[in-house]
């Protein structure tokens, strides 16, 4: 018998589901039951107070068609990602080509490039909320001295949402340099070598070497972005409170808003918002995932 | 290497027991309404039952610390074992926070909320009535100003012990006064003298503006009522605020914002801030600035808001009230009772009014001879009688304000609409509210 329950675990399979316990039980009770408690609230009137539970079927989603404020809202977070996902991948892949080399000032760089990344986003947005500010700004200062006078910032609708993105572009370049630096430093010398040997300049191992190399990379570093950019909440909550004129107001933070902020607290409604939140970035996700797969095999 | 086994397993163990006492920590007690009873200390000292309370509170700014000041006073003389462990955030987060908080049972027993909160959080049981006060107290309620202890009445019951009561005053600069080559002992009586002296002390090289205006629909209350306007009719069932009193009042607040005398996108904060700094001419606020102005060393002045062009004054009044949450157990709702009856006692009104400028509001106090010479107290004093609470009793006043009155102020400030439109939108705003 011993013997048996001996083999039992020693079989991989087995070893693997023990292993796997202690995260699948934090994820089942931090992620998979509120998950699925939240998407059962979507189908509720219930404030946060969840004192009166009222069955309303598909009506919470009805109501978000009509609502303004949600359609704003997810037209704000489709432009943040807009300009993060694209420029932030962009600007990352240019610093990891500079910095992808092993001498003691590329690694320095490499370092100091990732500073801002383990730094919290709360206390850098607070950060670049004061420098950001019209009246106090050290930002509006200078450009004052260079002559410009209405400087408005983060207190003009049109500026707010790009000075958010360029913001989270200088916080979380860094992770995504990091993981390009070690992509790009995986692709073999001999490709190169040989590129040379047949006359291509820089810039066509450039487009016909790094690039279709990177692409498993690249996406994964564009389908990371792309999640967190729809998420975004923290640089838009501390930065601009969703202001002015509900510029900056994100998906994720008028979940918030809803369920937490706004008076009578409608943690149903809020959850159908989550809801859709949810469906959206998994539906791009599993987009990214074919459309990557399929270059992957196919090439550029 | 049999050794070494035994304490490879010796050590496993030991770090078992670490982990597992680590996580149980202390036990937590449970009340009977099933709130999680973490802030009660039931541990028996020297005979002495010791109760530790939570009170959160809003004041971030320089009457935070006189508060804390009072509050370490009353932990270290009451002879009940009685600790008030404050927690002061920015009111956002506290409304933030205190959802979920009492949701779970787990918000803090004492309080302090503006007077417009008292409809909201009474109506869904989050607050507990505090009739039985004044009785268990002994104190005699009849000294202190019956319209303040209205205040926080919901439906005839009593869910606030006042902690101060003001209503809106008008700060301005000497200095920018006098630059601006205005009389800084005289400020302005009317709206026509706010806009004149608005447009003498505003320059923009200096980023100096000469009032003004943050966000936030209160800021509209401050003329509405005195131009002879409403938010509602009298009996609160419908709008009143499509009207021309309102549309006039809206058209010179947006009138400060094109000609550039107020800066736009403003919250209550950057404005204080900026009156700080001396780049503000005039703003209208409440008492809470006068600690503030006196530790910038701004000379300034404080005294009423301008009156309609008529001579018609009446601006928004209020003020905070402690207040003991549902999550409250009997033990704590006695030691929330307790901190609030020291908080009564002449001398810490006395101080409280004499350090941070509120008026005083019970009759011992305001006979007080140090109050009847201080020059804040005689300004602001007589000041109280145009003071009338906004939107008094209703529940659903927040949810206005946040869905329609705020966003839609804050759309005539930066014109994205006219007067007109923005008055007709708060009107139907609100009876969509009430209607439903």
């Amino acid at each position: 018998m011993f013997k048996n329950i001996r083999s039992y675990f020693q079989r991989t399979e087995t070893a693997a589901w023990v292993l796997l316990f202690p995260s699948l039980l934090c994820l089942t009770i931090f992620l998979f039951i509120p998950l699925i408690m939240s998407f059962g609230l979507a189908f509720f009137d219930v404030t946060i107070f969840l004192k009166q539970f009222k069955f309303v079927g598909l009506d919470n989603f009805i109501e978000l068609l009509q609502d303004d404020r949600f359609w704003n809202a997810l037209g704000n977070t489709v432009y943040f990602t807009i300009m993060v996902v694209p420029c932030g991948i962009l600007f990352s892949l240019a610093v990891a080509l500079f910095v992808q080399g092993n001498s003691l000032f590329q690694r320095f760089l490499r370092v100091s490039y990732y500073v801002p990344v383990i730094c919290s986003m709360t206390a850098m947005g607070i950060v670049w909320a004061v420098l950001m500010d019209p009246t106090i700004g050290m930002f509006a200062f200078w450009i004052r001295q260079l002559g410009f006078e209405n400087v408005q910032l983060l207190k003009d609708p049109n500026l707010a949402m790009p000075l958010i993105a360029a913001m989270t572009i200088w916080k979380t370049f860094g992770q995504n340099m990091i993981i390009l630096v070690a992509g790009l430093q995986a692709i073999p010398d001999e490709y190169y070598d040989a590129s040379m040997i047949d006359g291509a300049n820089k810039w066509k191992q450039f487009f016909h070497i790094t690039l279709p190399s990177l692409i498993p990379t690249l996406g994964f570093c564009v389908t990371t972005s792309t999640i967190s950019s729809f998420m975004v909440f923290d640089q838009t909550y501390v930065m601009t409170r969703g202001g002015p004129l509900f510029r900056t107001e994100t998906l994720a933070q008028y979940v918030y808003t809803r369920g937490f902020v706004i008076s009578p607290f409608r943690l149903g409604y809020a959850s159908s918002v989550a809801f859709v939140l949810f469906i959206v970035i998994a539906a791009i996700s599993i987009a990214m995932y074919y459309f990557f797969t399929k270059k992957e095999t196919e090439g550029l | 290497m049999k050794a070494k086994r035994l304490w490879l397993t010796v050590f496993s163990i030991l770090l078992a027991v670490i982990m597992i006492t680590g996580c149980t920590g202390g036990v937590q007690t449970r009340t009977d309404s099933g709130a999680a009873d973490k802030s009660t200390d039931t541990a028996a000292t020297g005979g002495q039952k010791s109760v530790k309370i939570q009170f959160w509170n809003g004041f971030t700014a320089s009457d935070g610390d006189i508060l804390r000041e009072i509050f370490d006073r009353f932990n270290a003389q009451n002879d009940k074992g009685i600790t008030v462990e404050m927690d002061i955030m920015p009111w956002d987060n506290l409304f933030e926070k205190l959802a979920p908080a009492l949701a779970t049972g787990t918000a803090p027993a004492l309080l302090l909320l503006g007077s417009e909160y008292v409809p909201e959080y009474a109506s869904t049981g989050n607050i507990i009535p505090m009739d039985d006060f004044w009785d268990w107290s002994g104190l005699n309620k009849e000294i202190y100003a019956q319209n303040v202890r209205d205040a926080f009445k919901y439906k005839g019951t009593t869910y606030g012990i006042p902690m101060q009561y003001n209503t809106m005053y008008l700060y301005w600069n000497k200095d920018i006064f006098a630059e601006a080559g205005l009389d800084p002992e005289k400020p302005p009586k009317t709206f026509d003298e706010l806009k004149k002296y608005a447009a003498l002390m505003t320059d923009k090289s200096k980023q100096q503006y000469g009032f003004g205006i943050a966000l936030g629909h209160s800021n509209i209350t401050n003329f509405l009522w005195s131009n002879g306007g409403d938010w509602l009719n009298s009996d609160q069932t419908e709008a009143a605020c499509n009207s021309p009193e309102m549309i006039e009042v809206l058209t010179m607040l947006q009138e400060f914002a094109i000609n550039g005398h107020t800066p736009v996108g403003m919250s209550g904060a950057d404005l204080d801030n900026l009156l700080f700094a001396g780049q503000l001419g005039m703003y209208i606020n409440g008492p809470w600035l006068i600690n503030g102005c006196r530790q910038n060393n701004l000379n300034f002045g404080i005294g009423a808001v301008p009156a309609a062009n008529n001579g018609n004054l009446q601006v928004p009044g209020g003020g905070c009230a402690y207040m003991v949450t549902s999550s409250a157990s009997e033990e704590q709702k006695i030691a929330a009772y307790e901190a609030v009856k020291y908080w009564l006692s002449k001398d810490v009104l006395k101080e409280w009014s004499m350090r941070n400028g509120f008026p005083a509001w019970s009759e011992e106090v305001l006979a007080d001879p140090d109050i009847k010479n201080d020059l804040i107290q005689n300004t602001l004093g007589p000041l109280t009688k145009y003071g009338r609470l906004p939107f008094a009793g209703m529940p659903e006043y927040k949810q206005m304000a946040s869905e329609y009155l705020d966003p839609l102020f804050e759309q005539l400030m930066y014109q994205q609409i006219t007067p007109e439109e923005c008055a007709k939108k708060m009107a139907e705003g609100i009876n969509a509210v009430l209607k439903k």
